[in-house]
């Protein structure tokens, strides 16, 4: 039997559920099919929209990307600054279990926060357990900032962390590695901040925890705490309890993958589809004979009645872009679209310094690969029965580890995508699939 | 200023194993390298340790010796050395329509094989035997069908880059000075004659002289350049070798597969993955500038596909390349080059105290140094035997537990216990009690090698490591399936705990062991690769924010 | 000369010596059973068809952790013992010849149930699941060709017989 919506959204991540909510709130029956999380489970979980460097507000930042060639904020002119506002009100409004904080408007400006190396990343909304390390607020104080470290690897690291934010700090603060004496078993040391996040979550750990937080805190006259998590669940509670113990503010880090705050977000946004009423399918969505999309789960194969079809099924960690290693040649794997790379479909001929700088650190417009679409987000290329349109990675022309922006990208981009899918699907569709 | 009996330039496998004979000679001993211990050609090989097969025809006494010697190397480290089983497959050249000829040469290798069998027994290797092509697919059912049979023989594979590391670390132990990271700025000549060097640490910049009765020059593909130094010349033909990494064992045995154009490429099980080698072409360019072209990785999975199909289906991790510094010869193909040694002692050249020491093979380093500290040696009047052959490496003096004990014993995965066991040998223990002191340490920095901050630790105090491309040689950091996109945080926070190292200067380590593992990737960036790629960038560069080239130390002033 | 000379050699070993020699040479020493017999320690097992086709969805894997994160056997069993999904396919799965040494987590599947939460979130689409079974029968076919080669008499061990949970632990 066929599933019908008016919207169907093919990825889970960041992208895929904002287009998903936002379809939902025009009004639109929307389901989502998703494979798996994708890389926005991990993600560090701070929201930035690019082009942060140099201390440029939110909107500043966006107009700068907006000029680099094929960045998707390109498509949108003068409808940037306001769509970035409403973006950041939308997600808000949607992960309220979150408790995002930072930026308001545009012209506001991103916090800069703690990065598992002890440098400082931008972030223009970031979960409230997160967004007091901000370290440009930290800096303007006399602050001794503790940075905490359970056992293990995250030992190892406290003290590079410290060193770095104490160089972040200066000259009227400093960060000092503090090791808390609650998980000192030879096997606790194997443990990932994962694992400590779950049992944290357990009843009666969160008090030894601040117990043991106060008396590290304490040890080394800490102003500030920053701990590598406070548990999966309830951050905003988890803080608020452990504040009261540890008599300071403390606030968690982000983390490298599979990071907490990556992996809550994820849940987060599962939790906001939920609410909104958005059926979600677990399966891999592909182009049907009829030219719209079908749903493959093992051996069965449901095919899918939809008045829009969005496309969110990121770049190379998600699957929605890939580069076949015989022929080289980059491809969409939903409809099977033509993608690019600096204007180059085949990319494994030869990966010259266009596509992938000899140094790891350079530009690598190869990693910012995606399809084509016009200025409505609607790729140029796809031959559906319905109208497709495209959101997140999978549009290629911004790579996240340059400066332009990651999850607010998709964010807006989702937005944007899912507004207009669910307003073609009333206009061309509604009459199709009501007629079913 | 301090005064030497032999300064050895050059910390290849030559070079190392040069000063481990010398200085369990009793001959006061001092290495230096410009970068690190198997850095260049001794870290860019196939890694085997084989017997000499092709030299059978020319120069049987060339293969007993390689058998021999194959076998010292064993008894000295035990714990790095493993056997390669080796098909050779014969297929018809026109698929389909065996000839005779192409029976002629199955027959043909049967009996060469057979031959080798008769040295075999010097290095605990096994007899061939032949198979049928039945049998052959039931052994490796992957390889191409319709074959004639196969030949097996057998050979043993090393891990290069400890084999260099742990005859520096044996040197020091009999008194030698190790100096990796440091440079030879000029020799010093009085007269003709050349009685030391002027040497540069790399790091920090600081010079000093050096004073040495003899000189040897073991610079490998920049022999030349170190010659020039002392004014002489010692040309070599220098070839460029290109090898892949496959994330897992494609095979658990070494298959010989035809290039297009004739020649034998291999691609052998190598520790826990395999490796696919190699190009041999004419290089010209500067060593320290090797580049891998999309060419020369085409022309690898081709000569692989021709016999293996699914290779296609593989993910390849990475790309390398080195320079083999073989002799001088103009006319002979590349491949048809003797890899035969030679050592010169440029007395002759009107340059006394000063030698080099060119050509040779991996599998045959200790014979070759034991050649030159005799020549050496002898001059200085000292006729010590050697004994490399017969006295341990570091590791290799009794067997290691087991990796279920030891795993028990300091409460590590089992993995890591047995990946420290092959790396270290009876050192394994040690280095896991660095635990017991500092819990934190027992915890994987590389998961996918199973590398444990102990591990590390050990290297930076006991094995000359001062960088994480260093710690990579040493225990196989970042050399797994995820090619360095988890390890690089955590091993450069080690890094700088223990040298006291700045944060600038931590994450300059860090991206320089990135910018290594990037160069390897971005040639053969497809596939699975490409995902690998981006979560690689976005963990560094997005979620770690790790400076780049001009970024603002602090980005909100 | 001596090149010559090696060829004279080697025909004669073709015409004379090889013949004669494989008359002498027992069937067990000869072809495939001669070489499984040299390389009985080794425990070398080959890669099936069926193997090799698996082993292509195997490769995927980019090590982000996800799994690890999200396996409930992490929290209930020691991490040295257990660290979760990944390290199968990163490590385990990568070199049959190295599972002896691994016999401790592969018998800790004994524990994972239906759960199939690591599957489920894995971004790249790894079968670990499969990936698991690979490795326990990978396991027991090292254990057979080792059982054979130290008493060759003894019937080969089956998949029934592959090690139980460590004993001391409960789900």
């Amino acid at each position: 039997m066929a599933l019908t919506a008016d919207v169907v959204v093919v990825g889970g991540g960041m992208a895929g559920v904002c287009a998903s909510l936002a379809a939902r709130e025009k009004g639109a029956k929307v389901l989502l099919v998703a494979r798996a999380s994708g890389a926005t489970a991990l993600s560090s979980g701070a929201i930035d929209f690019g082009g942060a460097v140099a201390d440029a507000t939110v909107g500043e930042g966006a107009r700068a990307v907006s000029r680099q060639p094929g960045h998707p904020y390109a498509l949108l002119g003068d409808a940037l600054p306001a769509l970035l506002e409403r973006t950041m009100a939308f997600l808000r409004r949607h992960l309220v279990s979150l408790g995002l904080e930072g930026a308001r408007v545009a012209a506001d400006k991103c916090l800069w926060l703690p990065t598992p190396v002890g440098t400082a990343r931008p972030a223009a909304l970031v979960q409230s357990s997160i967004a007091g390390a901000d370290l440009r607020n930290l800096s303007s104080r006399p602050a001794r900032l503790a940075v905490i470290a359970f056992a293990g690897a995250q030992q190892v690291e406290a003290g590079l962390v410290a060193s770095g934010l104490s160089r972040l700090l200066a000259p009227l603060g400093e960060a000092v590695a503090a090791p808390i004496d609650l998980y000192r078993t030879r096997e606790d040391a194997l443990r990932s901040i994962a694992e400590l996040a779950r049992d944290l979550d357990r009843p009666g750990r969160r008090d030894l925890f601040a117990a043991s937080l106060l008396r590290a805190a304490n040890a080394v006259r800490a102003t500030h705490v920053l701990v590598p998590t406070l548990g999966f669940a309830d951050p905003a509670v988890a803080r608020a309890e452990v504040e009261r113990t540890v008599e300071r503010p403390v606030f968690e880090a982000l983390g490298a993958p599979p990071s907490v705050p990556g992996l809550r977000l994820q849940a987060a946004l599962a939790a906001a589809l939920r609410a909104a009423g958005v059926r979600t399918v677990d399966g891999i969505a592909e182009r049907s004979g009829d030219g719209g999309v079908q749903i493959v789960r093992g051996v069965e194969c449901q095919p899918v009645r939809a008045g829009a079809i969005v496309l969110a099924s990121g770049r190379f960690i998600g699957g929605g872009i890939r580069c076949e290693p015989g022929s080289g040649l980059l491809h969409e794997t939903v409809l099977d679209l033509p993608a690019f790379a600096a204007g180059r479909r085949n990319i494994a001929a030869l990966p010259s310094e266009e596509l992938f700088a000899v140094k790891a650190s350079g530009a690598h417009p190869g990693m910012a690969a995606g399809i084509r679409v016009d200025a409505a987000f609607r790729p140029l290329d796809a031959a559906t029965t319905v109208p497709v349109f495209a959101c997140g990675s999978l549009l290629g022309g911004f790579d996240p580890a340059r400066d332009s922006g990651g999850l607010g990208t998709c964010a807006l981009t989702g937005l944007c995508a899912g507004e207009r899918a669910a307003e073609a699907a009333s206009r061309a569709g509604a009459s199709a699939v009501a007629g079913r | 200023m301090t005064s030497y009996d032999l300064l050895v330039i050059g910390g290849g496998v030559n070079g190392t194993g040069i000063a481990r004979d010398a200085a369990m000679r009793g001959l006061t001993t001092m290495l230096v390298e410009k970068k690190d211990f198997a850095a260049g050609s001794s870290g860019a090989n196939s890694g085997m340790i084989h017997g000499g097969i092709r030299y059978l025809m020319n120069d049987p006494q060339v293969t007993k010796l390689a058998c021999l010697d194959s076998g010292y190397i064993q008894r000295i480290a035990p714990h790095l050395l493993f056997r390669i089983p080796f098909l050779y497959p014969v297929s018809p050249k026109k698929p389909g329509e065996p000839s005779l000829a192409d029976r002629a040469l199955l027959y043909g290798a049967e009996c060469y094989f057979e031959a080798y069998d008769k040295y075999q027994p010097l290095k605990n290797g096994k007899p061939h035997t032949r198979l049928t092509d039945e049998e052959l697919h039931e052994l490796e059912p992957g390889i191409v069908s319709g074959t004639l049979g196969a030949v097996t023989m057998d050979e043993y594979g090393i891990d290069p880059f400890r084999l260099c590391a742990l005859n520096a670390r044996s040197a020091a132990a009999h008194g030698a000075t190790i100096r990796n990271h440091t440079v030879v700025t000029r020799l010093l000549r009085e007269g003709a004659a050349v009685v030391g060097a002027e040497i540069e640490d790399a790091r920090t910049g600081a010079r000093e002289e050096v004073r040495a009765r003899a000189v040897l020059n073991a610079g490998g593909p920049w022999a030349p350049k170190i010659a020039a130094l002392a004014g002489v010349a010692v040309r070599i033909r220098p070839g460029k070798g290109v090898h892949l990494t496959l994330d897992r064992r494609l095979s658990n045995y070494g298959i010989i597969c035809k290039a297009v154009d004739g020649r034998d490429v291999f691609v052998m099980p190598h520790e826990d993955s395999s490796i696919i080698g190699t190009t041999d072409d004419d290089f010209y360019g500067d060593p320290d500038e090797l580049t891998v072209t999309q060419d020369e990785v085409e022309y690898l999975l081709q000569a692989v596909e021709h016999t293996f199909p699914s290779v296609r289906s593989a993910r390849v991790l990475r790309a390398w390349a080195g320079v083999r510094p073989t002799l001088f010869a103009y006319g002979p193909l590349e491949d048809a080059l003797s890899r035969d040694h030679h050592i010169y002692d440029h007395e002759e050249d009107g340059a006394p105290g000063f030698y080099s020491i060119v050509g040779g093979k991996l599998a045959s380093f200790r014979a070759m140094a034991q050649e030159a500290v005799d020549l050496i040696a002898h001059k200085a009047g000292n006729s010590q035997p050697c004994r490399t052959h017969e006295v341990p490496l570091p590791g290799g003096e009794a067997a290691a537990p087991s990796a279920e004990t030891l795993g028990r014993e300091h409460t590590v995965p089992s993995y890591a216990a047995a990946r420290i066991s092959y790396r270290h040998g009876a050192e394994a223990e040690r280095i896991l009690s660095l635990a017991e002191e500092r819990p934190e340490l027992r915890a994987f920095a590389c998961s996918c090698e199973g590398v444990t901050f102990a591990e590390l630790l050990f290297s930076l105090r006991e094995e000359f490591a001062s960088s994480l491309t260093d710690l990579r040689r040493r225990c196989r950091l970042g050399m797994g399936v995820c090619q360095g996109a988890r390890c690089g945080g955590p091993a450069a926070a080690l890094l700088a705990g223990e040298l006291g190292l700045s944060h600038e200067k931590a994450l300059a380590e860090a991206n320089a062991f990135l910018d290594e593992r990037w160069k390897g990737h971005r040639p053969v960036l497809a596939g699975d690769g490409l995902a690998q790629a981006e979560l690689f960038q976005c963990t560094y560069y997005a979620t770690c924010a790790l400076p780049r080239d001009g970024a603002p130390e602090r980005p909100w002033r | 000369m001596k090149r010559l000379f090696a060829f004279f050699l080697l025909g004669m070993r073709a015409v004379f010596l090889h013949p004669i020699r494989q008359l002498f040479t027992p069937p067990d020493r000869k072809g495939k059973a001669g070489f499984l017999r040299s390389y009985a320690p080794e425990a070398l097992v080959p890669a099936t068809v069926q193997d090799r086709a698996d082993l292509v969805r195997f490769t995927g894997c980019v090590n982000c952790g996800l799994c690890d994160a999200v396996c409930p056997l992490v929290a209930k069993l020691p991490p040295s013992e257990w660290r979760g999904p990944s390290l199968f396919a990163l490590a385990y799965s990568r070199a049959s010849p190295e599972l002896p040494h691994l016999r401790g987590p592969v018998a800790l599947l004994d524990l994972c149930g239906t759960c199939t939460r690591c599957r489920d979130i894995c971004p790249r689409g790894v079968p670990l699941l499969d990936i698991f079974a690979f490795t326990r029968r990978k396991l027991a076919q090292v254990d057979a060709v080792r059982a054979d080669a130290s008493a060759p008499a003894a019937p080969p061990q089956d998949e029934a017989d592959a090690p139980a949970a460590a004993p001391g632990f409960t789900a």
